[in-house]
């Protein structure tokens, strides 16, 4: 009897170690794994990324040695869309191209979806875009205004130069058949530096002449053909189209800096001059 | 037939795949920047060999300068020294010296006297004329004709109206301050032609444009008491306006010049009236025991701006033309005066006195956008250019503990609050107004 018991009691006691145990288990995965049970699935955050090529001569790479500041990526482009991680600069430093990568799980890489640029590298930064087209507008005319109570001034005079080549963090990246961000930047930086502003389109709306412009291969400019000649009757819109004619032609844009092999990428294009970030 | 179609079939398909290939998004910039800098503009000296040939260059040359909008580029500077006028020119030439636009022309004397000036206005990087016109005038005309021309190429490159053929009516002072001269004068708006209206035995102040150009309103003491009077330019001939009891000043032209509007003082208090000039009727517009004053009309007559102190402080106040609806604009610090509704209608500029400084400023009819543009010990009454974009407005500069070393003097300034100039007057000078175009 005794070793019946003896031998009775310690099967018993198995018995509670294994529920016990077993119950451990249970409560480990219940509790542990909640996403196990739950049928709750986590709302569908699209996030879109840009794929970009990247050229040998990223504008950037040339002054990396100084990290862009935090602040730098365009808060307000966020604001637009629905829960994009903030790309965080120092991130972008170490990771391959398309930069933004903050959260594995939750990127979903829309193939084909060209996106509003905005995340890939710190670029120049813009204004604030949520305004409406016409207070955004005025927006960017006021900055060009003096006015005495709003002091520090000499930032009008900087603001007045052109543009410098931003820092990027962006590494070099085989050469792909598009023309890359970097090669785009640079052209831009280069008609922005030619173009006069037409002075007198303070408060005139919407002067934003189009142009196709096709190329000789040295990288002169042969043709530039107005797309929208309907508004030349609005001497505003007139005087801002020969404005922009003047800074395609401009000899000292000629050749525009675009790189030879590409020829076939830019031999036409279309370019269009709009003075919104007049700042 | 299904057979036969089946290689056409496979065709259409190759053609099908190469489809997206070739319909591949064609390349697009977006310019966003550009320099705001004055235009490079050679403008050689016209030829034809008329006397006045030079003259009109450089009176062009000046006024295009005078703007801030434009550089022109020294005549020492030139390739081609002479150009043709009516060909188009060797735009190597002046592309190499960075000329943007070139102005070539001629002034021919005619076998009857008179004179005939042509130019062209040439886009040196594009390769193509931007406009060209002709005037026959008489030959004294020469001036005119530069600021018509002036006027024409302003309006080709920017868009906006001229304002070179113009003329600008203000208070010349003389004599020492304690017994000052101030006479009625008016010049071109490049300080050229400078006459006198009146001999300065009356004082004189507030002279305003008709939109005619050939009347000017204005405040005289002529008989004893400040009276609102109408002065023509071409006769000569000036008149008091309206049998008021009390002292009238302040006075102004409607936008279709047939009614002056001003202020009325009676028992210490001034009330805004308007005055037909046809029917020489008078209306009231507001009454109220404070002081209202420095009326002026919006260009499409619905509003009127003007300045009052019924709130406490002098501020500026819009109400319709009837009377009705007043509400105040100015919220900013200080006192504000002496508001005037841009011709563009888009801006009011006004004097503004806070901490013992004044300055000249710009809002918008709402009160909102207030800017200010230049300060100094007394700068004040700002008259617009009739483009809108250019303010004239006179400044004073503080006289020593003996009282001399003042002077009063007419500025202009870019709406822009950039590009402040002097505008040359033989004496002091105060209260200019700025006339509209010549017709």
């Amino acid at each position: 009897m005794t070793v019946a018991q003896l031998d009775t009691m310690p099967e018993r006691r198995g018995l509670i170690f294994s529920a016990v145990l077993h119950l451990l288990v249970v409560l480990a995965v219940v509790l542990g794994l909640p996403s196990v049970f739950q049928t709750h699935i986590d709302e569908e955050q699209p996030f879109v990324v840009e794929v970009v090529n990247i050229g040998p001569k990223t504008l950037a790479t040339m002054k990396t040695f100084t990290p862009p500041k935090p602040k730098a990526p365009p808060k307000v482009v966020q604001a637009e869309q629905p829960k994009p991680t903030p790309p965080q600069p120092q991130q972008a430093k170490s990771a391959p191209p398309p930069p933004p990568m903050p959260k594995p799980a939750d990127v979903q890489v829309p193939e084909k979806q060209q996106p509003p640029k905005p995340e890939v590298a710190p670029q120049p930064p813009q204004p604030p875009q949520p305004l409406p087209p016409q207070k955004r507008q005025d927006l960017a005319f006021d900055t060009l205004l003096k006015n005495l109570a709003s002091k520090p001034l000499p930032q009008d005079q900087t603001a007045q130069q052109p543009a410098k080549p931003q820092p990027s963090s962006q590494p070099i990246a085989p050469l792909g058949a598009q023309l890359s961000v970097s090669e785009l930047d640079l052209v831009k930086q280069q008609i922005e530096q030619c173009w006069n502003v037409p002075a007198g389109a303070r408060g005139a709306q919407n002067l934003t002449p189009e142009f196709r412009v096709s190329m000789n291969p040295d990288g002169t400019v042969r043709t530039a053909t107005l797309l929208n000649p309907e508004r030349l009757n609005d001497p505003f819109f007139q005087a801002a189209a020969d404005s922009a004619r003047r800074a395609l032609f401009n000899p000292t844009c000629q050749p525009l800096k675009l790189p030879p092999q590409k020829y076939d990428q830019w031999q036409t294009f279309t370019i269009t001059f709009d003075p919104k970030d007049l700042s | 037939m299904i057979r036969l179609l089946r290689p056409f079939a496979l065709l259409i398909l190759v053609a099908l795949c190469a489809l997206p290939l070739s319909a591949r998004a064609e390349l697009h910039l977006d310019i966003t920047r550009g320099k705001i800098e004055p235009l490079p503009i050679a403008i050689p000296a016209f030829a034809g060999g008329a006397p006045s040939a030079n003259d009109i260059t450089q009176v062009l040359s000046a006024d295009l300068e005078r703007s801030g909008l434009f550089k022109p580029i020294d005549p020492q500077a030139f390739v081609d020294k002479d150009p043709a006028s009516h060909i188009p020119p060797n735009y190597n030439d002046w592309r190499v010296i960075n000329a943007q636009a070139l102005v070539t022309g001629s002034a021919t004397p005619m076998p009857d006297g008179r004179l005939d000036v042509e130019f062209r206005l040439w886009d040196v990087f594009a390769q193509q004329q931007l406009t060209g016109l002709r005037y026959t005038t008489t030959a004294s005309n020469w001036r005119r004709i530069a600021h018509i021309i002036a006027d024409a190429i302003y309006k080709r490159l920017t868009g906006e109206d001229g304002y070179f053929d113009t003329r600008i009516v203000y208070i010349a002072e003389s004599g020492p301050l304690d017994h000052r001269i101030k006479r009625l004068a008016i010049m071109d708006q490049d300080g050229a032609n400078n006459r006198y209206l009146t001999d300065g035995k009356a004082l004189v102040l507030t002279p305003r444009f008709s939109p005619s150009t050939q009347e000017i309103t204005y405040l005289s003491y002529a008989r004893g008491t400040p009276r609102v009077y109408l002065f023509n330019i071409d006769t000569g001939q000036q008149e008091v306006l309206g049998d008021f009891p009390g002292m009238t000043f302040a006075p102004r032209f409607s936008p279709d010049g047939n009614r002056v509007i001003m202020s009325l003082s009676l028992h210490g208090a001034s009330q805004i009236y308007t005055l037909d000039l046809r029917t020489r009727r008078a209306v009231q517009l507001t009454s109220t025991d404070a002081i209202d004053t420095s009326p002026c009309f919006s260009p499409d007559g619905q509003h009127i701006v003007f300045n009052s102190d019924r709130g406490g402080s002098q501020q500026l106040y819009v109400m319709n033309s009837d009377g009705s609806n007043i509400h105040r604009i100015s919220f900013g610090s200080g006192r504000y005066g002496t508001p005037v509704w841009s011709p563009r209608g888009d801006l009011i500029a006004f004097t503004k006195i806070d901490n013992g400084q004044f300055y000249i400023g710009v809002m918008h009819p709402d009160g909102s956008g207030e800017r200010l543009l230049t300060s100094g010990f007394l700068v004040e009454g700002p008259s617009w250019a009739p483009n809108g974009r250019v303010l004239i407005y006179f400044r004073q500069t503080a006289a020593d503990a003996r009282g001399r070393g003042s002077s009063s003097r007419l500025y202009t300034i870019d709406l822009t609050g950039y590009n402040e100039r002097e505008v040359v007057t033989p004496t002091d000078a105060s209260d200019p107004a700025w006339s509209p175009l010549l017709p």
